[in-house]
């Protein structure tokens, strides 16, 4: 695979913050590829320092296997989809899909072609809305023009920003899967910028998680799901319970108030103290329990009935709740104040030094 | 004021409107209105004061020559006065707005400055600068650039300077309240869809700022056309505004009735100017 995108130590500071703090990642072609981080977390002027319009402090960046540093963002050749819309108010949707084929100087009928052909592509008829003013559409729709308006140009790397933040939940996971299958269809490496875990998790072939300006982690979803490298990833990506104790060998974890946990760790764990970070879904609860490592008793505080699933938390000792999640066909007659059984096998808990 | 009073005031909305708006009403009827109907009438010589010699005489002696060559020179000047400021104030409120950070309120203060002395002072101090003994020719001789004055004062020149510097703030406060509003997310989206910083303004910029443009051309152009102090204080004999012949008609003719005429005229003109020039580019706004 060749690399589209290549970021080589890069930093940013604005004043005395550190924006971006030294890092490296690659990005292949025809990749989606995900910055997934809480705001604040330096995503954002990765993307900007990618498309020319920051400039970091330090470090370089390749695209297409050429240094860019220098070249100015009209030039670069990379298509930007903002947070939020940035569509020109002043022209329509014609116009704004239309602009960039200008700066490039096409002939008319061929601009009129790939705005009508791009306005297919994101599912919006030609006809219905390219005289249509900007104002005049809806946030899914003004989002599709941006889109598309980043595409026309054909640029090898489209960067994305947020771009379904101000959409409702339904059109958003609606969007999410359609903008999957269209950077499939056409191609285009996708660099996109989340703070929502589950929408890099949905659409990203590889996902960096950011924190504090750094990239902690950079895998494949399931990677970074299961196998968190570092407790900010595992706390971050979906949910998470942390038990914190002292490792006293590498089968065993001493809590306070609880028996020994089992658990799977390496040597230079042992006599560390850690935060053992269990999955709500892997946690099984029942009125009686067998065949796991790990059984306890513990009782309901707060059962939240959500359909397809049941969140329940539980209280394991006085200082130690848990959220566990569970299948309505499950969980669903439980109680408040219920005494119950939760357990877990050690591989389903994940050892992070603190 | 007994309580029944206030509950009819609160329930009846014509009252309130009329206590809200009886005092400004008073105020420009009185000192707005009525002299301007007075003027109206004294175009026509109704009262008259002087020798009657037809309903439309003195609106006949404006079409004169004269008076012809005196109004396009003040409309030419105040036309480029007022492209001048936009030229120079365009850059100045765009970097306020724009490239300035947490300095922009200290130097939007430091553009209205000026303005915290009188006009006339102002003018008079302008005075002392272009004066064959002021500060630019002293300093131009000083360094044995030029030997003799340069007649910087008391002709077109010195009344164009003036009139940029007194107008300049007019036009950089619109200006910069519409650039300061300017979604900068636009510009980014320009340049990365392959717009240069050129472009970016010829085709964002100066688009989205239209509203302030025009705002600044019409606080500028209305009082520059107007202007008399300026050209009285600054300018020659060849530098007459239309605003002077009016001073000239009331007060040393004591001819209300020329006078009179003249404004009505201008004020025609004047009102006829903006309407088509905001009917124009406001139409082409909405595009």
């Amino acid at each position: 695979m060749s690399i589209e995108v290549e970021l080589i130590n890069v930093s940013k500071k604005f004043g005395s913050v550190i924006a971006v703090d030294n890092i490296s990642f690659k990005v292949y072609k025809n990749e989606f590829f995900s910055l997934l981080g809480p705001s604040g977390c330096g995503k954002t002027t990765t993307l900007r320092i990618i498309a020319g319009l920051e400039e970091p402090d330090s470090g370089i960046i390749k695209i297409g296997g050429e240094v860019v540093n220098n070249i100015p963002p009209h030039k670069r050749k990379v298509g930007l989809v903002f947070q939020g819309t940035a569509l020109f108010p002043h022209l329509n949707v014609f116009e704004n899909i239309a602009f960039g084929l200008k700066m490039m100087k096409l002939p008319k009928n061929e601009i009129k072609r790939r705005v009508y052909e791009v306005l297919e592509l994101v599912k919006m008829s030609p006809e219905k809305y390219a005289k249509r003013k900007v104002n005049q559409l809806s946030g899914g729709e003004q989002q599709r023009v941006e889109i598309a308006r980043a595409l026309v140009t054909e640029p090898n790397v489209l960067l994305l920003d947020e771009p379904l933040g101000p959409l409702d939940l339904k059109i958003r996971r609606h969007m999410q899967i359609e903008l999957k299958k269209l950077q499939k269809k056409i191609g285009t490496t996708f660099i996109y910028v989340t703070h929502d875990q589950s929408e890099a998790l949905t659409m990203s072939d590889r996902v960096a998680v950011m924190k504090d300006g750094r990239i902690l982690q950079i895998g494949k979803p399931k990677e970074i799901y299961e196998n968190p490298k570092d407790v900010f990833v595992a706390y971050f990506i979906g949910e998470a319970n942390f038990i914190e104790g002292k490792c006293i060998s590498t089968e065993s974890l001493e809590v306070k108030g609880l028996n020994r946990i089992k658990v799977k760790v390496d040597k230079e764990l042992v006599g560390k103290r850690v935060a053992l970070s269990i999955r709500p879904e892997k946690i099984r609860i029942a009125r009686r329990l067998d065949g796991l490592d790990n059984v306890f008793d513990a009782v309901i505080e707060d059962v939240i009935y959500k359909g397809f699933v049941v969140d329940l938390e539980v209280r394991l000792t006085d200082e130690i709740t848990l959220k566990v999640q569970a299948p309505p066909t499950e969980a669903a007659n439980f109680k408040i104040r219920e005494k119950i059984k939760i357990g877990w096998n050690c591989e389903d808990g994940l050892p992070f030094v603190i | 004021m007994s309580k029944k009073l206030v509950s009819i005031i609160r329930r009846e909305r014509i009252l309130r409107l009329i206590l809200l708006l009886g005092p400004p009403l008073i105020f420009l009827t009185i000192f707005f209105l009525l002299p301007f109907v007075i003027c109206f009438l004294y175009s026509f010589d109704i009262f008259g004061t002087r020798t009657f010699r037809g309903w439309f005489y003195y609106y006949m002696k404006v079409f004169q020559p004269l008076y012809f060559k005196i109004f396009l020179r003040t409309l030419g000047i105040a036309v480029f006065t007022t492209f001048a400021c936009l030229v120079l104030g365009y850059p100045v409120a765009y970097c306020i707005a724009l490239k300035t950070g947490r300095f922009k309120s200290l130097l939007i203060t430091l553009v209205v400055l000026p303005y915290w002395v009188s006009f006339l002072l102002r003018t008079y101090a302008l005075k002392n600068i272009l004066a064959r003994r002021g500060i630019i020719n002293m300093l131009l001789m000083g360094l044995g650039i030029i030997s003799e004055p340069l007649p910087l004062l008391y002709n077109m020149l010195a009344v164009i300077i003036g009139m940029i510097y007194n107008y300049l703030p007019f036009t950089i406060l619109p200006l910069y309240a519409s650039i300061e509003k300017l979604d900068k997310k636009l510009l980014d989206a320009a340049r990365v869809l392959g717009a240069n910083p050129l472009k970016t303004f010829i085709y964002i910029t100066i688009p989205l700022t239209k509203p302030g443009i025009i705002a600044a051309t019409i606080l500028t152009f209305v009082p520059a056309l107007g202007e008399f102090i300026v050209p009285a204080l600054l300018g020659g004999p060849g530098t007459y505004f239309y605003g002077n012949i009016i001073w000239v008609a009331f007060i040393k003719m004591r001819n209300w009735c020329l006078g009179s005429a003249i404004s009505i005229i201008f004020i025609v003109v004047t009102l006829t100017l903006i309407m088509l020039y905001s009917k124009y580019v406001g139409e082409e706004m909405t595009i």
